[in-house]
């Protein structure tokens, strides 16, 4: 076993709060995307779909100058939350979670609705016609058969988040113990030129971690 | 779908012509070039601009520009990155390739100053309130954070740490005071050139920080480096310099 430093615990740390907890926020929104999504007609449903896969396809400096604009002192929501609350967003750790939950997002729809939509229709409308209400079709039906999806989404997004780079360093900044994740102190390292032990002893654990996250969602899967 | 369907069938039977297409395309680009490429601390990023066309046109040769802390072109050109002319904001950056070998000839070159931005009325007294930010260079790679710290460190300026913002370069500093992100900053004299008039500017006391020497390393020694080398000593570039701010010895 190699001892970690403070200084990896701390990057180690704060990654996988930032990883964790985004992920876990952007369940609840993605859930409902991809049920409206999967199950639903509505007009504009293809324009949705198109917002929701950007981050996806954006270059990720692009979705942390978004996220300045909207989230910044002067930006629109970042705005009333200075005015009112008094509580400025970027460049803390809840600006490195808003960047991952947006870069998450799409990864998250697109499985959970892939597993909802493969669901055979004939299964809930026989729940219906045997009285079930809707709760009950959810959480009896459509949550446990779309396991694997939300599992493998929870995977996706929580990996996408431990390498979340452009957006994170754009919006949230470089600083050490309160925006500075496992990529960014690895590109910071990278810059040192007595950091290269560093630099591989970081690299290693985010190999190790994504490694972990992969066996652990193919063990679940099972 | 008729309209997509002949596009598909048209690329997948003429992928092999695409290709070479693109071969064709970017051939030009394959060619070795002669071009010089010139890495540059970034708080010379406005004037060099200008600097740069200036010479284009009246040299006929095509200049290629890097950017950023003068700390992290010094570990691209160690890692091999091809740039003929380094400009460091400071001495130490040159120093440092000097040492490993990758340095041919070296020169100084202009100076500059430090400014405070915010509204401070008096240094003695400067509390930051809760939610207030300052910005600074980060003193790893950027020179401007090493003169930045000696500053504060002078001026006794009392700043919690976790209010402290640490900016990759001197560019990054001028643009997130821009947006307004950062409250307070130490940044360069010559990066104050143009701002907005409603922020408040200080300069810094020179006495108080070491001086600023931007130093020209020449890596690769050839009549092109040479040419563009004596081009930046010459008066009307000087007096260009000059204007945005920098001091000339």
């Amino acid at each position: 076993m190699i001892a970690l430093s403070d200084y990896e615990i701390t990057v180690l740390l704060l990654s996988i709060k930032v990883a964790s907890i985004s992920s876990i926020i952007t369940f609840f929104p993605s859930f409902i995307m991809a049920y409206l999504l999967a199950t639903k007609n509505f007009t504009g449903k293809s324009l949705i779909d198109g917002l929701i896969h950007l981050p996806l396809v954006l270059p990720p400096v692009v979705i942390g100058f978004f996220l300045l604009i909207i989230f910044g002192k002067n930006g629109l929501v970042g705005d009333i939350f200075f005015s009112t609350f008094n509580i400025r967003i970027s460049f803390s750790w809840i600006a490195a979670m808003i960047a991952s939950s947006v870069m998450g997002f799409p990864l998250f729809v697109r499985s959970i609705r892939q597993s909802i939509s493969e669901i055979d229709p004939k299964i809930i409308e026989a729940a219906q016609t045997l009285g079930a209400n809707k709760i009950k079709i959810l959480k009896k039906i459509i949550i446990p058969l779309s396991k694997n999806g939300i599992i493998a989404g929870f995977i996706l997004s929580f990996s996408r988040s431990l390498g979340e780079f452009g957006a994170t360093i754009t919006f949230a900044g470089n600083i050490f113990g309160e925006t500075q994740t496992l990529p960014l102190a690895i590109y910071s390292s990278l810059q040192d030129p007595d950091a290269n032990l560093i630099v591989i002893r970081l690299v290693g654990i985010s190999v190790f971690i994504s490694m972990a996250a992969l066996m652990i969602s193919n063990r679940l899967n099972k | 779908m008729i309209i997509h369907k002949s596009l598909n069938s048209i690329i997948f039977n003429n992928y092999l012509k695409i290709i070479f297409a693109f071969f064709i395309l970017f051939s030009e680009t394959i060619k070795a070039n002669e071009d010089i490429i010139i890495g540059y601390a970034s708080s010379l990023h406005n004037v060099m601009k200008e600097i740069i066309r200036d010479y284009e046109i009246q040299s006929n040769l095509k200049l290629k520009v890097g950017m950023g802390a003068s700390g992290n072109i010094a570990q691209q050109i160690i890692r091999d990155a091809p740039y003929d002319i380094f400009i460091s904001a400071n001495k130490k950056w040159v120093d440092y390739l000097e040492k490993h070998q990758k340095i041919k000839e070296r020169y100084l070159w202009i100076s500059n100053s430090l400014s405070l931005i915010g509204s401070i009325k008096s240094i003695e007294n400067f509390t930051l309130n809760q939610n207030e930010r300052f910005c600074l260079a980060d003193p790893k790679n950027a020179p401007l954070g090493i003169y930045s710290v000696e500053a504060i460190n002078a001026l006794k300026l009392n700043i919690p740490k976790n209010q402290i913002i640490f900016l990759k370069d001197a560019v990054s500093v001028r643009y997130y005071l821009s947006i307004k992100e950062c409250d307070y900053a130490v940044t360069y004299s010559s990066d104050t050139f143009n701002f907005d008039k409603n922020i408040d500017i200080q300069s810094i006391p020179l006495n108080l920080y070491s001086d600023i020497a931007y130093e020209i390393g020449i890596l690769k020694n050839n009549k092109q480096t040479k040419h563009f080398v004596n081009y930046l000593q010459q008066p009307n570039v000087l007096s260009k310099l000059r204007n945005h701010g920098f001091i000339i010895n």
